[in-house]
């Protein structure tokens, strides 16, 4: 249900005294992203076959060289079409962690140093979108909106906003009563030194986790908006809308639907590999 | 610390507020013209007009606001587009369906998801917790609609053993109404297990700890009588907010699980009235989603408080 965890990413996964990720799977995680990384670059730049070409002679193919994960019923290039999705999960989840976060983070920061009606007014925010359905309100906003990379990066990174806010909210309430901080209070600091250059250092290392658990959330959810129907508009390739489309043949060609299904998993391991890594590493 | 319900019941009916004032503008915010993306390019100004009437896109958004809560606390939620029925009756005739769904998999994800936490949480690092660890962390990266083309594609296509869709409910035939749910059930609470047990067994860690189960394993309990009557209480807090949680969230999971496998519930309303755009309808789940998280949240807290008495006296 990873998906309607979008309100609740820290949640999901925490618990203690877990087994260790062993160094070597850390090195892997950070390898498969680099070399995703290089490939939807490589797409995006036109290098490799066009996702959008109907070619009829070479229908529904299994995986060949030519054709590494084959061709749909279209014959398009499944495998271009995979590199140019990721593209598009690598944008919202980018969006989703540098705004949602980023935002989140600094309305929870100033939230727990300034306490009093700036604290109550971002508690009651975030409890009113934490009760929104996200899923619901993003597909909707898509609709009435039009499905566009920045519509779906940025509803979704608005729902990623309560969640850092109210994480980062606490770790600050703790931070602010070190001695460092306190110091830098009786000397004199302006709030927003005593933020930046105080309390954000130690707030950011905290929140690393989470980020990597929402980058996961993130591309989860355009998946699954995909899938459903409203995110980018067919024949634009995303990896939901590509495992969606090779349903129908499922059993004539597998690899349509399995392949790509199968890079998004991967890349999901990853990311949760290096998330909990990070939280290892914290302890 | 006691926990304040009062306080608590007031913020709760307040967010709801704010929630409906959100879902009755949901229209006017967004950018464009609602009733011509409705309506299509084909419509005539009339029509569109007609239908920025009955919207209320035409009034101020406080008095489509005082409307809209007036219909919301008097029952009248709207009328849908697409049937020309009642919202409130529409939504609630697809409840059973989705509560039948969302029941099982929680019961299904519970029942894998609490020996097999209390046991690995015994021997940590042992051969169960390690299968298990890995497991569940493996499971966590694959998406829910991923697991459920699998499931289809190999237990209904190829075994044949189960329908790939469908639903028949279970007044009207109880052999059938099972045998389409295995499947959706199994799927959504899969991934539920998967969350499951790592909470539970993250806490149920923490309790081996203390001193009561030190003291109980030298008094020669067994095993299952450590666990289950001395560990499973005390470590439950995490698991009954996770479960909380989850509840309120059900409709967004059951989105993809119900369109996957064609279940006439909450979820399948909702996909397809956002196909043709049919926006009470929208309003009306939208609204019923927050309720239902906010009323499980309300559940979640109390049945902590039960549980764990400790919460009430903020000793945990």
């Amino acid at each position: 249900m990873a998906l309607s965890d979008l309100a609740t990413p820290g949640v999901a996964i925490a618990s203690v005294a877990r087994n260790r990720i062993p160094r070597i799977g850390v090195i892997v995680a950070l390898l498969w992203l680099a070399l995703l990384a290089v490939g939807a670059l490589v797409a995006a730049a036109g290098l490799t076959a066009d996702p959008l070409t109907n070619d009829y002679t070479v229908i529904s193919q299994a995986p060949s060289l030519a054709h590494p994960f084959g061709t749909d019923n279209l014959g398009r290039d499944v495998f271009s079409r995979s590199l140019h999705g990721a593209g598009s999960s690598a944008v919202v989840a980018l969006v989703t962690v540098f705004v949602g976060g980023g935002l989140g983070i600094l309305l929870g920061v100033w939230a727990g140093l300034r306490r009093g009606i700036a604290d109550a007014i971002t508690g009651f925010l975030t409890d009113v979108t934490i009760a929104l359905p996200s899923l619901i309100i993003v597909a909707t906003v898509v609709t009435l909106a039009g499905p566009s990379l920045p519509t779906i990066s940025l509803t979704i990174a608005a729902f990623a906003i309560p969640v850092f806010a109210r994480l980062s909210r606490s770790a600050t309430l703790s931070i602010a009563a070190e001695n460092y901080v306190v110091a830098a209070r009786t000397l004199g600091a302006s709030g927003w030194r005593i933020l930046t250059r105080e309390v954000l250092p130690s707030v950011l290392p905290v929140m690393m986790p989470f980020l990597m658990t929402t980058l996961a959330t993130a591309i989860i959810s355009e998946g699954a908006l995909s899938f459903l129907g409203f995110g980018l508009r067919p024949p634009e390739p995303s990896w939901g809308g590509l495992i969606a489309e090779g349903r129908t043949q499922l059993a004539l060609a597998p690899w349509v639907t399995l392949l790509p299904a199968l890079l998004l998993c991967v890349t999901i391991l990853a990311i949760n590999v290096l998330g909990e890594h990070l939280r290892e590493a914290k302890r | 610390m006691r926990i304040a319900w009062l306080p608590r019941a007031g913020r709760s009916l307040l967010v709801l507020i704010v929630v409906s004032a959100l879902t009755c503008q949901l229209a006017a915010l967004l950018p464009g013209d609602p009733a011509f993306v409705i309506l299509g390019d084909e419509s005539t100004e009339a029509q569109r007009e007609a239908l920025r009437h009955t919207l209320g896109l035409d009034q101020n958004a406080f008095v489509r606001f005082v409307n809209f809560m007036g219909g919301v606390v008097t029952g009248d939620w709207g009328t849908s587009f697409a049937s020309g029925r009642p919202v409130l009756v529409e939504i609630l005739s697809r409840v059973p369906a989705t509560a039948e769904l969302v029941i099982l998999s929680q019961v299904v994800a519970l029942a894998v998801a609490v020996p097999l936490a209390l046991h690995s949480a015994r021997n940590v690092g042992g051969k169960l917790d390690r299968l298990v660890s890995t497991g569940t962390f493996l499971l966590l990266a694959v998406p829910s609609f991923v697991v459920g083309i699998i499931t289809i594609q190999f237990f209904a296509v190829q075994l044949g053993w189960l329908p790939a869709s469908g639903y028949t409910a279970f007044v009207d035939d109880p052999l059938e109404n099972i045998s389409h749910m295995v499947l959706p059930v199994l799927t959504l609470g899969l991934a539920e297990g998967a969350v499951y047990v790592r909470a539970l067994r993250g806490s149920a860690i923490e309790a081996l700890r203390s001193p009561y189960a030190y003291a109980s394993i030298v008094r020669g309990a067994s095993d299952p009588q450590l666990l289950w009557w001395r560990i499973l209480r005390p470590s439950s807090s995490t698991l009954l907010a996770l479960i909380g949680v989850s509840l309120g969230v059900a409709l967004g999971g059951t989105l993809l699980v119900e369109s996957l496998f064609a279940i006439p519930g909450l979820g399948r309303l909702t996909v397809s009235s956002l196909g043709v755009r049919d926006l009470p309808m929208i309003q009306g789940v939208v609204l019923f989603a927050a309720t239902t998280v906010v009323i499980f949240g309300i559940l979640a807290d109390i049945a902590v408080s039960r549980i764990d008495p400790r919460s009430k006296h903020g000793l945990v």
